[in-house]
């Protein structure tokens, strides 16, 4: 695994916006960094499908596990949840069944889980699209772990069969960065390829009429494609409506997305497969040792996540987020040219599709900088 | 079947009483102008009943009020739905979290 830096294109904004890319540029550092790029081997490729692949099977025998228990309380599920979650793992409505685990990895040692983000996963655009761009530019000998986009595209000719006709919603809000309609852009793109019809919706926008969810135009939604948390849907006015549809609405990703997305099931992972070489050790409980990462459950983009090593905070990120938190144990992320990159292995349909690499300082947040690979 | 339709309508207002339909909507009145039974108007349109018709967005009359806000007489071009299966829509329910717009996007983990 190295790190080689590498002079941008000369019209690289232009570039990277004209395939969506439009907040390339962050607090006056490119969010996009094509001045430098990753090297894999093979056979480091190799060892990362391979652990995707381990941990995704992990994660299902956790879900049953935490499912077959009703163990929801401890992930501060509400009741009126838990026989949707049920229903949803048993049935396995509609899917895209995607996620991007992060892997702490320095090519020395076997790739090691941080955290699996799968409710509402970005870096979507930057993994799929504007990285394989670059490289077909850049090193169009040199392959490159990437299939994302295919199997979006085949993911959602998977499902079509199953939807309820086929327009889709795709809900979202505006953030300052504009970030959340550049990911759902590139999603309804994905679901327009394979034949589907794709609609725009702001959450606010979606209504109820006391039987069902309706759009703007007051259509039912039959299904909604949602890059916004289940952990907020369900504590909102019309959260409950949920429950009240007789399933009129499929949303993607389902409901049982609940349990994955909440970073207690990292201390569930080592209580049931300790010491399995692509996980570090996590807990519920603080630990004894001076050296961990306590992040609380339900936390986003690396906010209120604290390093601490030897007994000393050594990185701290600020945010609202509070609640209970989880422990793992500190993963000594590589150091490139003062960079440190966590790897982002994408899977559709639960399988690998995939990687993005996004270095930053000693905690990854929402400022990390997505930079390109190639494979040796 | 105003009832049902009350359920049907929304949580928010009362089973007798009026709403605000989302779409144009039409419903049964006697010779009085009050509002009866849907189901009159399905019977026997002409013989002491007959339909009154309300635009979008307009408060349709709860059975037993008096009709008032629209016409006897349809508009033309509009398409009205009974009011069994009219609806009116509620917004702003979802969306809220994370400061609401221009703040925390619902993407990024």
């Amino acid at each position: 695994m190295r790190r080689t830096t590498i002079t941008p294109r000369a019209d690289w904004q232009a570039k990277v916006e004209a395939l969506g890319l439009v907040w390339h540029t962050a607090a006056d550092a490119p969010y996009w960094n094509e001045a430098a790029y990753y090297s894999f081997t093979l056979a480091e490729i190799d060892e990362i499908e391979r652990a995707t692949v381990d941990l995704y099977a992990m994660f299902l025998e956790a879900g049953d596990y935490i499912v077959s228990r009703r163990l929801f309380d401890r992930f501060g599920i509400p009741p009126w949840c838990w026989p949707l979650i049920e229903r949803a793992w048993r049935d396995e409505p509609p899917a895209l069944n995607y996620g991007r685990f992060d892997l702490g990895y320095d090519g020395s040692g076997p790739p090691k889980l941080l955290e699996f983000n799968c409710d509402t996963p970005t870096s979507l655009l930057e993994a799929a699209v504007v990285q394989w761009a670059w490289k077909e530019e850049r090193f169009a000998a040199n392959d490159q772990f990437n299939s994302l986009h295919d199997k979006l595209v085949a993911k959602w000719r998977d499902i079509a069969p199953y939807l309820r006709g086929d327009l889709v919603h795709f809900g979202h809000i505006r953030d300052a960065a504009g970030e959340d309609a550049v990911t759902t852009a590139y999603l309804m793109d994905t679901a327009n390829a394979a034949g589907l019809t794709s609609q725009s919706i702001l959450m606010t926008d979606v209504g109820w009429d006391g039987r069902i969810f309706r759009d703007l135009e007051n259509r039912p939604i039959s299904t909604l494609y949602k890059l916004y948390p289940w952990e907020w849907l369900v504590h909102e006015p019309f959260g409950q409506h949920i429950a009240q549809d007789q399933g009129a609405t499929v949303w993607i990703e389902p409901i049982w997305k609940m349990i994955w997305s909440n970073k207690a099931i990292l201390a569930v992972l080592w209580d049931m497969f300790p010491r399995h070489p692509n996980l570090l050790w996590a807990s519920c409980d603080k630990p004894a040792s001076d050296s961990y990462v306590s992040k609380p459950w339900l936390a986003r983009e690396g906010a209120n996540v604290t390093v601490v090593r030897a007994g000393e905070r050594i990185a701290e990120r600020h945010g609202s987020y509070d609640g209970p938190l989880v422990y793992q144990g500190l993963f000594d992320l590589p150091n490139f040219d003062d960079q440190c990159p966590v790897i982002g292995s994408w899977v559709v349909d639960g399988a690998p599709a995939g990687m993005g690499v996004r270095e930053d300082g000693l905690i990854t947040g929402n400022l990390s900088r997505f930079a390109p690979h190639v494979i040796e | 079947m105003a009832a049902a339709a009350a359920v049907l309508n929304g949580c928010d207002q009362n089973e007798s009483g009026s709403w605000q339909a989302s779409t144009a909507t039409r419903v049964c009145m006697d010779g009085a102008g009050h509002r009866v039974e849907d189901d009159r108007c399905n019977q026997s349109v002409g013989h002491g009943v007959g339909f009154y018709y309300v635009g979008a967005g307009r408060t349709v009359p709860g059975v037993g009020s008096p009709v008032s806000g629209g016409s006897a007489t349809p508009e033309a071009g509009v398409a009205y739905t009974d009011a069994a299966h009219s609806f009116s829509v509620a917004r702003g329910g979802f969306g809220g979290t994370g400061g609401g717009e221009g703040g925390h996007g619902g993407g990024g983990e």
